[in-house]
């Protein structure tokens, strides 16, 4: 390890820089080895890092408090970059020039090292500080934190959507931009939900490789783009951003929206390394023309929420089907699909291994479903012609079953899930190891109860493992149905 | 086996894979290759090295630890991330300070990174939540700032 430093008399940490205190000689107190004054400087410097990394979410009072003990300890602190690197700035710390000087000699001890930097002004917390106030304050301290933009490795804002459609371009390009989290906080959204708003040029040159963006639309180099979350958008924009992310492989989009600009309708074939996406839509249109206009031929894993209403299945089977993807896993609401629908998309599954259903309500059709996964003589009344003619039953990967609904599920069913199914003269059973079925009850006195013969025909199945519960909307705590159900019949 | 000495002339036979786990040792012992000879640890004491001894032994199995270079976390960072102190650790840093701050600085003589990090990490734990003056008094630490640094030190109150 390398001595780090002595004590000079001085303690202005502004004019007291790393390389002089690495440059001096260490002294070791060997007279007294068991005090802490003993250790050596650049333990307490490991010392205090840890300290500084453990408490990083904990706003800059736990670092600062490192130089109040004393000179000695002052001076290691300010001399040590890696407890600075992290900067987190809450409303409180961005309210006065006090609070710019400290984060600017804050960002002054860092030497070259890449920085984290998290600055927030949220909404809630504004209260009582008017809104002009908010966006003054968060101006400044922007400006004290562009200064080191060349070195931003990290950087979360959630500010007010002037101050970030304000910075303009960067004197420091942050060429080594690694992760950005960008929202913008508007007195009213609907200002920002219209067509073809303007995105923000700040970041043009920047190609950061896991990107969140809520409420603002941002130029960026998409191409080197991994991971990304975008919450409240335009379709318009998913459409330009995705052509250009080749190798994005997780995707979250948050209530989509269609905002009425006027794009191609069909895109195709996009994002060849996306693995993964999360997709809910705040209208049907968005919702359809997504389906419409994007092809995903590598998708393993899909998250889809169509809006509450009015979202036709179709729109998702034509998307699953011009995507020609291996899908491994499916989540999705059956609240949001119409009649029959989920029947219709059971074809294109077959080599899903985990379904997750949740808002199940036991309305439009939907039980027809479950009778169908669990008895598959009743495939060709119901399939459409090519669909009946694979003689395997739905779903024939499936090893993982998730269902939540407010509506007891049809448990005679539970049992076709399991047992092996006829299948071109012979048979086939799915490889389920797991079973998950939550129901959602207003109140517990409404307990629905598994029926004995149910849980007689289950039990032999010790490969599989029952989770068969039920709770409030809350989720939790989840009580046992499987026990609530014996006792009641033993009752 | 290995042949340690301590600096009290207590002597330690040490299984190989147990003792290279102090890159001094595993160093001295490349240097001098095949031999029978003691190796003399000048600055740890019987009592500090039994500790020591203790806790390579409970991690002679331990992954080492890792050194990818992805992001720019520093070594330390990735560390911390990845390695939670277990039930075994928490007792065994439970001592009084003088012996810990004594195996940190066996620890670092004899170049163990994770035993140097965890115990590190024990220090950091007892002044985590603490105010100036309560770690003042954990580690009998004296207030040695002028009046007018003090003064200073005061303006940089950030939650005011």
């Amino acid at each position: 390890m390398r001595a780090v430093s002595s004590l000079p008399g001085g303690i202005d940490p502004l004019n007291h820089t790393c390389d002089e205190a690495c440059s001096a000689e260490i002294s070791l107190g060997l007279g007294s080895r068991t005090s802490f004054d003993s250790l050596p400087v650049e333990i307490i410097s490991i010392v205090f890092r840890i300290h500084a990394q453990e408490n990083s979410q904990s706003g800059p009072q736990s670092c600062l408090r490192l130089g109040k003990i004393c000179r000695r300890w002052r001076q290691i602190a300010w001399s040590t970059p890696d407890i600075w690197a992290k900067l987190v700035i809450l409303p409180r710390h961005a309210t006065s020039r006090t609070h710019f000087v400290l984060a600017d000699e804050w960002l002054g001890r860092t030497g070259k090292l890449p920085l984290w930097i998290e600055f927030s002004s949220h909404r809630e917390t504004w209260k009582p500080d008017p809104w002009r106030f908010i966006q003054r304050a968060s101006n400044l301290m922007l400006k004290v934190l562009t200064r080191y933009s060349d070195r931003w490795y990290s950087v979360t804002l959630d500010l007010p959507s002037t101050t970030l459609e304000g910075i303009g371009s960067l004197s420091r390009t942050p060429s080594m931009l690694h992760h950005l989290s960008l929202e913008a906080i508007w007195s009213n959204e609907d200002d920002f939900l219209v067509p073809d708003y303007p995105r923000i040029p700040t970041f043009s040159n920047c190609s950061p490789k896991t990107v969140n963006i809520s409420l603002l639309n941002v130029d960026l180099d998409w191409t080197s783009l991994t991971n990304l979350t975008l919450e409240f958008v335009d379709l318009a924009e998913v459409r330009h951003i995705l052509p250009k992310a080749i190798n994005l492989s997780e995707c979250t989009l948050e209530e989509v929206a269609e905002c009425g600009s006027v794009m191609p309708t069909v895109i195709g074939p996009v994002c060849p390394e996306l693995k993964s996406l999360s997709v809910s839509f705040s209208d049907w249109e968005a919702a359809r023309s997504f389906c419409n206009a994007i092809a995903l031929p590598h998708l393993n894993y899909l998250k889809f929420k169509g809006p509450d209403a009015d979202f036709s299945m179709d729109n998702l089977i034509h998307f699953l089907t011009q995507s020609s993807c291996t899908l491994k896993s499916l989540s999705i609401n059956e609240s949001a699909c119409d009649h029959g629908s989920l029947i219709d998309l059971a074809p294109l599954l077959h080599t899903l291994t985990e379904l997750r259903i949740s808002g199940g309500n036991g309305l439009n059709g939907t039980d027809t479903f479950y009778h169908l996964l669990a008895d598959p003589d009743q495939l060709s009344e119901h399939l459409p012609p090519i669909a009946s003619s694979n003689a395997l039953p739905y779903l024939p990967n499936l090893e993982k079953f998730t269902w939540e609904g407010c509506t007891p599920y049809p448990w005679d069913t539970l049992l076709g899930l399991l047992v092996p199914a006829p299948c071109n003269e012979a048979s086939h059973r799915r490889p389920l190891k797991s079973v998950e079925i939550n129901c959602i009850v207003e109140e517990y006195d409404a307990t629905p109860s598994i029926p004995k013969a149910v849980l007689r025909q289950l039990s032999p199945f010790i490969d599989v493992e029952f989770k068969l519960t039920m709770s409030d909307w809350s989720g939790d705590p989840r009580m046992d149905l499987w026990s609530a159900s014996l006792e009641n019949s033993e009752d | 086996m290995v042949i340690l000495i301590t600096s009290d002339n207590v002597k330690y036979v040490v299984e190989k894979d147990v003792a290279e786990l102090s890159v001094l040792v595993k160093n001295m012992l490349e240097d001098i290759g095949p031999s029978d000879e003691p190796i003399p640890l000048h600055n740890v004491t019987s009592t500090v090295f039994n500790k020591v001894l203790e806790y390579c032994i409970y991690h002679r199995n331990d992954p080492p630890p890792s050194d990818d270079d992805e992001g720019c976390a520093s070594p330390l960072h990735k560390y911390l991330a990845s390695h939670i102190c277990s039930e075994w650790d928490q007792r065994f840093f439970d001592v009084d300070q003088a012996l810990l701050f004594d195996i940190i600085l066996a620890a670092n003589y004899l170049d163990i990174k994770t035993l140097l990090d965890d115990a590190c990490k024990a220090v950091a734990h007892l002044i985590q939540g603490k105010s100036t003056e309560e770690i003042r008094g954990i580690f009998n630490i004296v207030n040695d700032f002028t009046p007018e640094e003090e003064a200073r030190v005061k303006k940089e109150n950030v939650s005011s």
